[in-house]
C-alpha cells in the first residue's frame, strides 16, 4: 500500500530518514528534486565518504556501517542490491558520483582519498570536485607507477587540499621534480622524497614524518635537531625517519660520530604512536640515545649505517611507559660505499 | 482495551473495566480519561496507558481533573480519525506500564492506514509508537529499486510537482484576489 511520504511534516520525514541507509535515500534522491532536496533530514551531514579512485565510493554511517557504491558498466547490474546489502553498482562515473553524493547528503569530510591503479591523470577530477565544496580530507594516499609526469600536475592541486591527518605518497616523481608545501597534515609518508628540503623540514609542522630516499644529509640532520632543541620548535613532532644514502660517517651530527646508537646496559625502547583511520602506526626506537630540548623535553635519535641507512628520531611522550631490555650482540653490516655521497 | 461509546462527548462513558488484582496487593484506585476523535466516538483510557503520550500525559498533569471532571470533558482530538484513535489508544492499553520490546507484535497491522497512524501518533507523542510506525514506512523501500520507491512513497516527478506548483499559485492568486473584491465591497 502506497504512502505519500512527502507530505510528512519535515520532522517525521526526518524519522523515517534516519532509519534508511545511504542506497535508499540515494535511490531517493533520484525521484525527483524535491525528493533528494529532502534527504538531509536524514542527518546524512554527520556521514563521512571515501573515495577510491576509479573505482568505488563509500560512505560510513554513524554506526561505522560502510556502503559501498561501485561503478559499472553492465546495466542489468545497475542499482542491484539484492546481491549483498553493502554494496551497489551504478552508471555515474566515480567523479560524477562523489560531487552528487557531497552535494545530496551534504557530507563535510572526506575519510580517506586513495588512487589504486596506475592512472593520476583520472584521479585529478577528484581534488577539484573537494577544492571548490572546500572540503575536509582526512586522509590521502597517492600510489601508482609510471606517473612521473602526472604527479607534477597534482601537486599544485593537492596543495590546495585541505589534508588534515595523513598524506602518503608512494609516487616516484621525475628527478627534476620540486614541490613546496604551504601546510601539512599530521602525518606525511614519502616513499621517494628526495625533493623535500631542509627548509621543508625545518617548516614542516607534523607529528610524524617519514621520508624514505631523501636526499638530506647529515649537516641537514645536525640543522634540523640544532633547531629542534630550542625551545619552541616542532611543537607537535612526535617522530621522524629519514632514508638517505647521503647519510655517511664523514662528519659527525650534535658532535656524536656515526653509527650512532647506545651501547650502555640496559637500554631503552622509546615508541612512536600514530593513530590513523585505517591503519596504526606504532615505531619502537630502542638503542637510542638521549637529546634534551632547552625546555626539557626528551628526543631519543638512532642513526644507523647498515644496509639501510636511517635516521630515527622519536620525542618521548611523558605519558609513555619505557621498556628496558637488555642489548644483545648483533652484527653491524656495513655496506662497502659507506662515505660516498651517492645519488638516490 | 478501552471503552467505547457511541456519541457526543458528554454521553456517559461506561464503567472503567478493573484488572483483577492479587489479594496482596492494595487496591489503588485507577483514574480514567476520556478521550474521542473526529467521530466523536469516546474512549475511555486509563491515566497509565495514556502515560505512553507525551502530549496527554502533559495534559493531565496540569489539569489536575477529578473522575467526574475528566467524564464531563473529554479531550477533543478532532483531527484524528475515529478508527485511528481507536488504534492508538488499544496500543496504549495493550503497553500500559511496561516498555515497548523491539519487535512488537502487537501494533497495529493496517498498512492502508500507516499514513494517517504516523500523523496522530506524532501529533499525541507517543514515541515508542512512532519510532515504530517510522520503522515500517521506512521498511517498505528495502531491497527496492528507485521506480519502486518512487510507487511506494508516492513520490511526485519533477513535472508533476511544477504542474502543482503552478496550480497552487493559480488558486493562491485567484483567493488573493477574491478576497480583495470581497474586502473592496465591504468598504462600499
Amino acid at each position: 500500500m502506497p504512502i505519500a511520504l512527502l507530505n510528512f511534516p519535515t520532522d517525521l520525514l526526518g524519522e523515517v530518514f534516519k532509519l534508511c541507509n545511504p542506497f535508499e535515500l540515494y535511490f531517493l534522491s533520484k525521484c525527483s528534486k524535491r525528493a533528494r532536496s529532502c534527504v538531509k533530514l536524514g542527518g546524512t551531514k554527520h556521514w563521512k565518504i571515501g573515495c577510491c579512485c576509479c573505482s568505488t565510493v563509500s560512505i560510513e554511517c554513524e554506526d561505522n556501517m560502510i556502503y559501498d557504491f561501485l561503478q559499472t558498466k553492465e546495466p542489468n547490474y545497475y542499482y542491484d542490491t539484492a546481491f549483498l546489502n553493502n554494496y551497489i553498482e551504478i552508471p555515474e562515473g566515480i567523479g560524477e558520483l562523489l560531487a552528487y553524493l557531497l552535494d545530496t547528503f551534504g557530507i563535510r569530510t572526506v575519510k580517506w582519498l586513495k588512487n589504486k591503479g596506475r592512472d593520476l591523470h583520472s584521479f585529478l577530477q577528484i581534488p577539484k570536485i573537494l577544492i571548490d565544496r572546500n572540503m575536509e580530507v582526512e586522509e590521502l594516499w597517492l600510489d601508482g607507477f609510471g606517473n612521473e609526469d602526472s604527479i607534477v600536475n597534482i601537486m599544485p592541486v593537492i596543495n590546495q587540499m585541505n589534508i588534515t591527518r595523513e598524506f602518503e605518497c608512494l609516487v616516484r616523481p621525475r628527478s627534476d621534480f620540486q614541490n613546496h608545501f604551504t601546510r601539512y597534515p599530521k602525518r606525511i609518508e614519502f616513499r621517494y622524497s628526495f625533493w623535500f628540503t631542509i627548509d621543508q623540514l625545518l617548516d614542516c609542522t607534523c607529528a610524524h614524518i617519514e621520508l624514505f630516499k631523501s636526499n638530506l644529509n647529515n649537516q641537514d640532520i645536525n640543522m634540523f635537531l640544532e633547531k629542534w632543541k630550542r625551545a619552541g620548535t616542532f611543537p607537535n613532532l612526535q617522530y621522524l625517519s629519514i632514508d638517505s644514502k647521503r647519510i655517511d660517517k664523514n662528519s659527525s651530527i650534535l658532535d656524536m660520530v656515526l653509527p650512532i646508537k647506545n651501547t650502555e646496559n640496559p637500554s631503552k625502547a622509546v615508541t612512536a604512536i600514530f593513530r590513523g583511520n585505517h591503519r596504526t602506526h606504532c615505531i619502537s626506537v630502542d638503542n637510542g640515545v638521549k637529546v634534551v630540548k632547552e625546555d626539557g623535553t626528551e628526543g631519543w635519535l638512532k642513526v644507523e649505517l647498515n644496509s639501510w641507512r636511517q635516521f630515527q628520531f622519536v620525542v618521548r611522550n611523558p605519558d609513555d611507559v619505557e621498556q628496558e631490555f637488555e642489548n644483545e650482540e648483533w652484527d653491524d653490516e656495513e655496506p662497502d660505499d659507506i662515505g660516498s655521497d651517492d645519488e638516490n | 482495551m478501552s471503552s467505547t461509546e457511541q456519541g457526543t462527548s458528554s454521553a456517559a462513558p461506561a464503567e472503567p473495566t478493573t484488572a483483577p488484582e492479587s489479594a496482596a496487593a492494595p487496591e489503588v484506585p485507577e483514574s480514567f480519561y476520556y478521550v474521542h476523535g473526529k467521530d466523536k466516538v469516546v474512549h475511555k483510557v486509563s491515566a497509565g496507558a495514556l502515560q505512553h503520550s507525551a502530549l496527554i500525559h502533559g495534559m493531565i498533569s496540569n489539569l489536575g481533573y477529578t473522575e467526574e471532571q475528566a467524564k464531563a470533558n473529554p479531550f477533543p482530538f478532532e483531527n484524528i480519525d475515529g478508527d485511528i484513535l481507536q488504534m492508538v489508544v488499544d496500543w496504549c492499553n495493550q503497553h500500559k506500564g511496561k516498555p515497548t520490546p523491539p519487535e512488537d507484535t502487537n501494533l497495529p497491522k493496517q498498512k492502508e492506514k500507516l499514513f494517517d497512524l504516523v500523523l496522530a501518533v506524532n501529533y499525541l507523542e507517543i514515541k515508542e509508537l512512532l519510532t515504530y510506525c517510522c520503522k515500517q514506512v521506512a521498511m517498505m523501500v528495502k531491497g527496492k529499486s528507485p521506480e519502486e520507491i518512487r510507487e511506494i512513497w508516492m513520490i511526485p516527478t519533477d513535472a508533476e510537482d511544477e504542474a502543482a506548483e503552478k496550480e497552487a499559485k493559480k488558486r493562491a492568486g485567484k483567493e488573493a484576489a477574491g478576497e480583495t473584491a470581497a474586502a473592496a465591497g465591504d468598504a462600499k
